[in-house]
Order: structure tokens, then C-alpha cells, then sequence
């Protein structure tokens, strides 16, 4: 479909000077997600016989290089407007997302929602909120570690104490009794350190089930599975299911805190794979930000009388939105259809949802 | 005698001052005033019993107008094709985006379960405008905090011009999804306006429930 995508590993050097900028950072961005999210180093752990890795979500990882390696990239638009909201909305690789997220969407209505709904209807509230306290708990490791790697002294002793409260007074983390006594709960991944840092997002990328993300956020995933103890632990005395199992009750508890908010945004999108991708991002940011907004941009008042000044990026948004002078692809085969980000997949989804 | 007149006026000058000073000072005590009552106003005006769909749409759409800065949000949320629609385009897009608006909150406040609703602090941002955090209590629940941004209006009056939640931003929110739209029809405004259209008339019928 995409003329970029061929062959994107080698035809990059040879074409790329004939694109027009928007197109070239738009393949380049291709191009670096393929190398980040594809972590192809790792897998060689695997015959190390002594110590055996915990590799839950090594796999997935894997299959999103995979991917994206094989699939397409959309079509920028020509239009200068068109091609900044085009790189605003920093997914290139829109028609293989929205092929995934409605998958996800087939996988959530059939099996994800189910369960959730299920969990709820079944266990009480109280067992639920000791279950979310036990979750929380048991990421205590990881989320100090980022706490510790982002420099947050503050939020790591926080997460610390919480930890021996929980543990200890709160029966295993059962019981939040550290929120009573003034330590709430923060979440932190080596997503958001890596932001921290200074670490670009990349492009938008859906995973098959776990949804929305990017290749910062896939290597934060793995790195978070491969930084706590636990699955170190699980893999070793040979019960390394129960890594599995955890992240599956962790997924059903979270996606049966928002049943009603999910039906209502899915009612009243416009797109509700657009919809999703924008919550995401903004969500992100604010984790990134630690709920404080970053110095310079006043807090909510992220706007101007012509929308101009958008969004509340924790980065530069791409610099390259104006189209370069020699024209629109003179010689590199020219995006035909302007501004038709999908194919074919994509319409499928987003046609069942502005009905 | 003469020390005893003098007490007076200076009593009711410090007084006055003392009385005069934080209204003056702080424009952010008037915005968090402003959002406590106008958020009281309209939990009581579209929660009350027996309202007719109709009703609650035009309650809330006058609340809307009244409380929010209708015309720069529709305006912020076309973001950069604003510029690019025609002046009919922009004479149809207000009244559809406003619509739209109605149509997905009207029906929210159908779910009202005595969620309690204050102003905790206001600030003032150094573009004039002001941010206030509320906070909605759930009678056994999370405390969700909302962010608002205002701008001062006529008559010592405030407008609200975004609301966010968790970081989610109402107008980036509705930005994204309309320039997404607009990319989907071919970077066409009309594609947006149609869309609008149809998903609005869809909410309507599918009523609210």
C-alpha cells in the first residue's frame, strides 16, 4: 500500500533525499521504531542456562517489531495545515494501528469485557480495592527503582514507606493503610523515565491486547519486567506462569475501573480510535509531568484565539511540518490520495463508530 | 475629645482596607467563587427530578453559554483549519460543535448520585488567565480532581475556557479528534461539519440512555 514501506530497511539512504521533509521524518520515525522496539539482543538471554529470564512481555515486544517491520505507513498529506495535524498526531503507522486496535476492540468486547464485568459483579468492592492495594504493592519494587532513576527523592521514600507499611500493618499490601496515614500511591515505569531523561515518544504504536502505546513506552515494559525482582524470583523456583497471571488480573482490574467510562467515550467519539490515541498521549504526559504541569505552560490555559499553540508536549513537536521547497515529491512516488491516513482497516472502525 | 473623633475614621478606614485588600488583590478567590457557584447552580438546575430530555438539553445549553467561553473554545478546538475554513464553514461549524457538546454532557448529569463539588485553590496565571482545582467527591469513592482554566468576562464576570482532567484537557481532546476528522476527508472542513452532523443527530435518537 504505502510506497515508503517496501523496503524500508534498505531503501532508506537511496530515496530518502527525495522525499520531501514531512515524508522523511515520517520514514525515519518508521525506521527508529523498527530498531527500538525490536529489542533483538535480549532473546540471546534465553540460552543462558543458569539464571532463566522472566520474558512476559518479551514476546509481545517482539511481535511489535515484527510488525512493524512488515506493515505499511500512511500517506502524509501535501497540504501544509493538513501535514502539521498530520505530524501532530505523530502516527505514522496509523493503517497497521487501527488493523490492531480493532482486533484489541474484538478481543475487548468478546473476552476483556467480560471478565471485567465479571470481576466486578462477583467480587465485592472491598475485595477489589485489597486486590488493586496488592497489585500496587507488589510493583513497589519497580516503581521505586523509577522513582529512584528520575531522581525523585521525595516519591522514592514515599514509595518506600508505603511499601513497609503495606507489607507489614497492611498484611501483605492487602490493606492501604499507607494512604491513611499520608503516603498515597504513584505509579512510575521506565516509560516515564525514559522520558525523564529526555527520551523521545516515537510514533503511536498499538499493541495487540495491551493497546495504546509507543516505542519508548514498549522498552519501559520490558525493562519494568525485567527490573522486578518478582518475576526474577517466579522464573527461578519455576513458576513463571504466575508472572502471567498476575499481569492478567492487573489488566482486568484496571479495565474494570473504567466500564462505564470507556462505553461513554466509544458513544460519543467522533473516532474512537482517535479518541483513544489523543487520551493516551495526554495521559502520558501528565504521568510523565508527575500531575505538575511543566514550567512555561500555564496550567490548562494551553491555547491560543487560533488554536496555534497546542498541546501540552513534554517534547518539541516535530519541527518539520512545513513542506520543503522543492515541491510536493516531485520525483519519489507521490502520495496519491493526500490526506487518507487508512486504507483500509482504519475506516472500518472508525465508519462503526461515528454511525 | 478631639483623639476620640479621630478613632473613627481610622477604624473604619483599616477595616475598610482589611475588607478591601483580598478582593482586590486576589482575582483567584473570585474564579474559585465563580466555579463553586456556577458548578452548585448547575447540579441543582440539571439534576432536578422529572426534566424532559429537551428540557435538560436547553438548561445545560444555557449554562454552557452562560459559563463558558463558547465561541474561542469551538475556535481552539478546530485548531489549525480554523484559519482554512470559510466563513460559512465557521458560521456552521459554532453551532454544530456547540450541539455536539450538548448532546454528550446533557445526558452525563442523568447519572448524578450526589457527587459533591468545591473550589479547593486558585491561582493566576501569567497570561491573566486563572486556574482553579475542584475537586468531585464521590459519596464513597475517588476524589477526582478538575482543573479549570478561566478568563475574566464583563462585569467582574469569569469564563471558562478548558477543563481538565488528570491531564486530559477537554479542548486538546476535541482538537485531536477534529483534526483527525479533517485529515480523514481529505483535510476538508466540510468532512469535519458532516461528521458532526451525523454523530450528533445519532446521539440524539439513541437518546439518553
Amino acid at each position: 500500500m504505502c510506497n515508503e514501506t517496501a523496503g524500508i530497511k534498505g531503501s532508506f539512504t537511496e530515496t530518502g533525499e527525495k522525499y520531501y521533509r514531512g515524508h522523511v521524518a515520517t520514514l525515519s520515525r518508521c525506521q527508529r521504531s523498527t530498531v527500538m522496539a525490536g529489542p533483538s539482543p535480549k532473546p540471546k538471554a534465553e540460552e543462558t542456562p543458569m539464571i532463566r529470564l522472566p520474558l512476559p512481555l518479551l514476546r509481545m515486544a517482539l511481535l511489535a517489531g515484527l510488525m512493524l517491520a512488515f506493515q505499511g505507513c500512511a500517506t502524509p498529506p501535501t497540504d501544509p495545515d493538513a501535514l502539521a495535524a498530520f505530524n501532530e498526531a505523530n502516527d505514522p503507522l496509523e493503517p497497521m494501528n487501527r488493523e490492531i486496535f480493532a482486533f484489541n476492540e474484538g478481543a475487548d468486547k468478546y473476552v476483556i469485557k467480560p471478565l471485567a464485568q465479571g470481576y466486578v459483579n462477583v467480587v465485592p468492592a472491598g475485595a477489589r480495592r485489597s486486590v488493586r492495594s496488592f497489585l500496587n504493592n507488589l510493583n513497589s519494587p519497580v516503581v521505586l527503582a523509577n522513582d529512584i532513576m528520575q531522581g525523585e527523592v521525595q516519591r522514592a521514600g514515599t514509595t518506600l514507606g508505603r511499601a513497609v507499611f503495606n507489607t507489614t500493618l497492611g498484611i501483605g499490601g492487602l490493606f492501604d493503610v499507607a494512604t491513611e496515614v499520608g503516603l498515597p500511591y504513584h505509579d512510575e515505569d521506565f516509560g516515564q523515565t525514559l522520558a525523564v531523561w529526555g527520551v523521545g515518544e516515537g510514533p503511536y504504536l498499538v499493541i495487540p491486547i495491551l493497546g495504546p502505546s509507543n516505542p519508548r513506552d514498549i522498552v519501559g515494559l520490558v525493562a519494568d519486567g525485567f527490573m522486578d525482582p518478582l518475576n526474577w524470583y517466579l522464573e527461578n523456583i519455576h513458576l513463571g506462569y504466575l508472572t502471567y497471571v498476575r499481569a492478567a488480573i492487573d489488566g482486568i482490574d484496571k479495565r474494570a475501573s473504567v466500564l462505564d467510562a470507556l462505553d461513554e467515550i466509544k458513544r460519543t467519539s467522533l473516532d474512537f480510535y482517535a479518541t483513544i490515541r489523543s487520551l493516551y498521549r495526554q495521559r502520558r504526559i501528565d504521568e510523565i509531568n508527575n500531575g505538575v504541569a511543566p514550567a512555561g505552560t500555564p496550567g490548562g490555559s494551553n491555547m491560543s484565539e487560533d488554536g496555534k499553540d497546542g498541546k501540552p508536549t513534554e517534547q518539541a513537536s516535530p519541527p518539520d511540518a512545513a513542506p520543503a521547497s522543492d515541491g510536493p515529491a516531485a520525483s519519489a512516488p507521490a502520495p496519491d490520495a493526500p490526506a487518507k491516513a487508512s486504507p483500509s482497516g482504519g475506516e472500518s472502525v472508525s465508519e462503526k463508530n461515528s454511525i | 475629645m478631639s483623639s476620640r473623633r479621630l478613632l473613627l475614621p481610622i477604624v473604619v478606614l483599616v477595616l475598610g482596607l482589611a475588607s478591601l485588600r483580598p478582593a482586590a488583590a486576589d482575582p483567584a478567590d473570585d474564579a474559585a467563587k465563580f466555579i463553586d457557584d456556577f458548578g452548585h447552580r448547575a447540579i441543582a438546575a440539571l439534576t432536578a427530578p422529572n426534566l424532559s430530555d429537551g428540557e435538560l438539553n436547553t438548561r445545560f445549553k444555557s449554562l454552557f453559554e452562560e459559563g463558558f467561553d463558547v465561541a474561542v473554545i469551538a475556535r481552539s478546538a478546530l485548531g489549525v483549519f480554523w484559519k482554512r475554513a470559510t466563513e460559512d464553514e465557521r458560521a456552521q461549524y459554532i453551532p454544530l460543535f456547540e450541539d455536539y457538546i450538548v448532546e454528550i454532557y446533557a445526558s452525563q448529569f442523568r447519572q448524578y448520585s450526589g457527587e459533591d463539588f468545591k473550589a479547593k485553590s486558585a491561582h493566576a496565571e501569567p497570561d491573566g488567565s486563572v486556574t482553579v482545582i475542584s475537586e468531585v467527591v464521590q459519596p464513597d469513592g475517588p476524589v477526582t480532581p478538575l482543573q479549570w482554566t478561566l478568563v475574566p468576562a464583563d462585569g467582574g464576570k469569569y469564563k471558562i475556557r478548558d477543563i481538565k482532567i488528570e491531564g486530559v484537557s477537554m479542548i486538546n481532546t476535541y482538537r485531536d479528534q477534529f483534526s483527525n476528522e479533517i485529515l480523514q476527508h481529505d483535510g476538508k472542513v466540510a468532512g469535519l461539519l458532516e461528521s458532526l452532523r451525523r454523530k450528533t443527530a445519532s446521539l440524539k435518537a439513541s437518546g439518553n440512555g
